[in-house]
């Protein structure tokens, strides 16, 4: 199968109410009859969004395709009892943000002295000098740095919120908790951040 | 507006509009209040800052690796349950107290008749009656069976 193919699903010939405007629902039922290249092609559409929020929150590659490799497996090991009642990434959502959370828990004493991906290190260069580039990657690391103290649902909020785009509803729903708590996380974690990264900033500055 | 609810005001908008006269009043409140202003542009800076982490970079393929731990069933309790997919802390809660009264009161149902076994049954007491009844003709109890028996027939009990 080409990735073109794993990425447009056959038009399904069953009428189900609302499950054929979201096409990974139709994949969803398609992967819980073990068709393997349902499976792929959910796969392909939204393994970005799983690794990406990952690696950030975790700064850690190795560790992210090991979330990455949990999240699908739960998926496509649970796609026969998947009910589209909601939306699919919903679904997707949380599963990714439990397994963060958990690895987290679980590998609290590894060190972290930086990421593993260069891609998470390399900001867009466009200093031509290396006064500049050093302050970049100063910058980056105290930013970085600054988000790994953050306690995890104030991160993954963060993160959800921030680089995802997430509303504060759709990030509720991946956390399992009100749109009120939402808010409380990122306010906690923006007035957090913004007490370490202004001190970063005066010092530069001053 | 008070600056308390403002500054929580400012967090709200940094993801987006606010909703209702929410917005209204809160520009009323930064136009006269210079230690709003500053909070705002605080907040505002390390939001923008955030974007020195940079992209991720695209994400491996690592199908062969899923598609092997699905084959390889490397997570055979999966096709029941996960912790990933449980509940949130409460439903967790009442899951694990449903187990342990399922449990306790599983304990209790087995070793009921263990328990029940401490009180005299039928062998202790012909035992009992046996060795009353083997008592030397000396014994001070000897007759009193028979002395019992007889005021019970005067009594009309049993």
């Amino acid at each position: 199968m080409t990735s073109r193919e794993a990425r447009e699903p056959e038009p399904s010939n069953q009428a189900r109410p609302g499950s054929l405007r979201d096409p990974d629902a139709v994949l969803m039922s398609r992967a819980g009859e073990g068709d393997r290249g349902a499976w792929q092609a959910l796969y392909v559409r939204h393994r970005q969004f799983v690794y990406a929020t990952a690696v950030r929150f975790l700064d850690d590659e190795a560790a992210a395709r090991d979330v990455a490799q949990d999240v699908f497996v739960a998926l496509f090991s649970h796609a026969r009892a998947y009910r589209s009642a909601g939306k699919f990434q919903a679904f997707l959502r949380r599963i990714t943000v439990n397994r963060c959370i958990n690895e987290r828990a679980s590998a609290r004493n590894r060190r972290t002295s930086g990421s593993a991906d260069p891609a998470l290190d390399t900001v867009a260069d466009h200093a031509p000098d290396p006064e500049a580039r050093l302050e970049r990657d100063q910058t980056a690391a105290a930013v970085r740095s600054a988000v790994a103290a953050l306690p995890a649902r104030q991160r993954i909020a963060v993160i959800l919120s921030r680089f995802e785009g997430l509303s504060y509803e759709e990030i509720a729903q991946a956390l399992d908790c009100s749109v009120s708590s939402v808010e409380s996380l990122l306010f906690r974690a923006r007035q957090k951040l913004a007490d370490v990264l202004s001190g970063v900033r005066g010092d530069r500055e001053g | 507006m008070t600056c308390r609810s403002a500054r929580k005001l400012l967090s709200r908008r940094i993801s987006g509009p606010l909703p209702g006269g929410d917005g209204a009043a809160l520009e009323r409140h930064l136009a006269s209040c210079t230690e709003c202003r500053r909070e705002q542009a605080r907040l505002e800076g390390a939001w923008r800052a955030l974007d020195a982490l940079g992209a991720p970079g695209a994400a491996p393929d690592d199908w062969d690796r899923i598609e092997g731990a699905l084959d390889r069933g490397s997570r055979w309790w999966e096709g029941a349950w996960t912790w990933d997919l449980a509940p949130g802390g409460a439903g967790r809660a009442w899951v694990l107290a449903g187990m342990i009264v399922i449990g306790a009161g599983g304990g209790v149902l087995i070793s009921r008749p263990l328990l029940v076994r401490t009180q005299p049954g039928p062998v202790e007491a012909r035992a009992f009656a046996e060795t009353l009844g083997d008592l030397p003709w000396d014994s001070p109890a000897v007759g009193l069976d028979r002395a019992f028996a007889g005021r019970a027939r005067e009594e009309g009990t049993p």
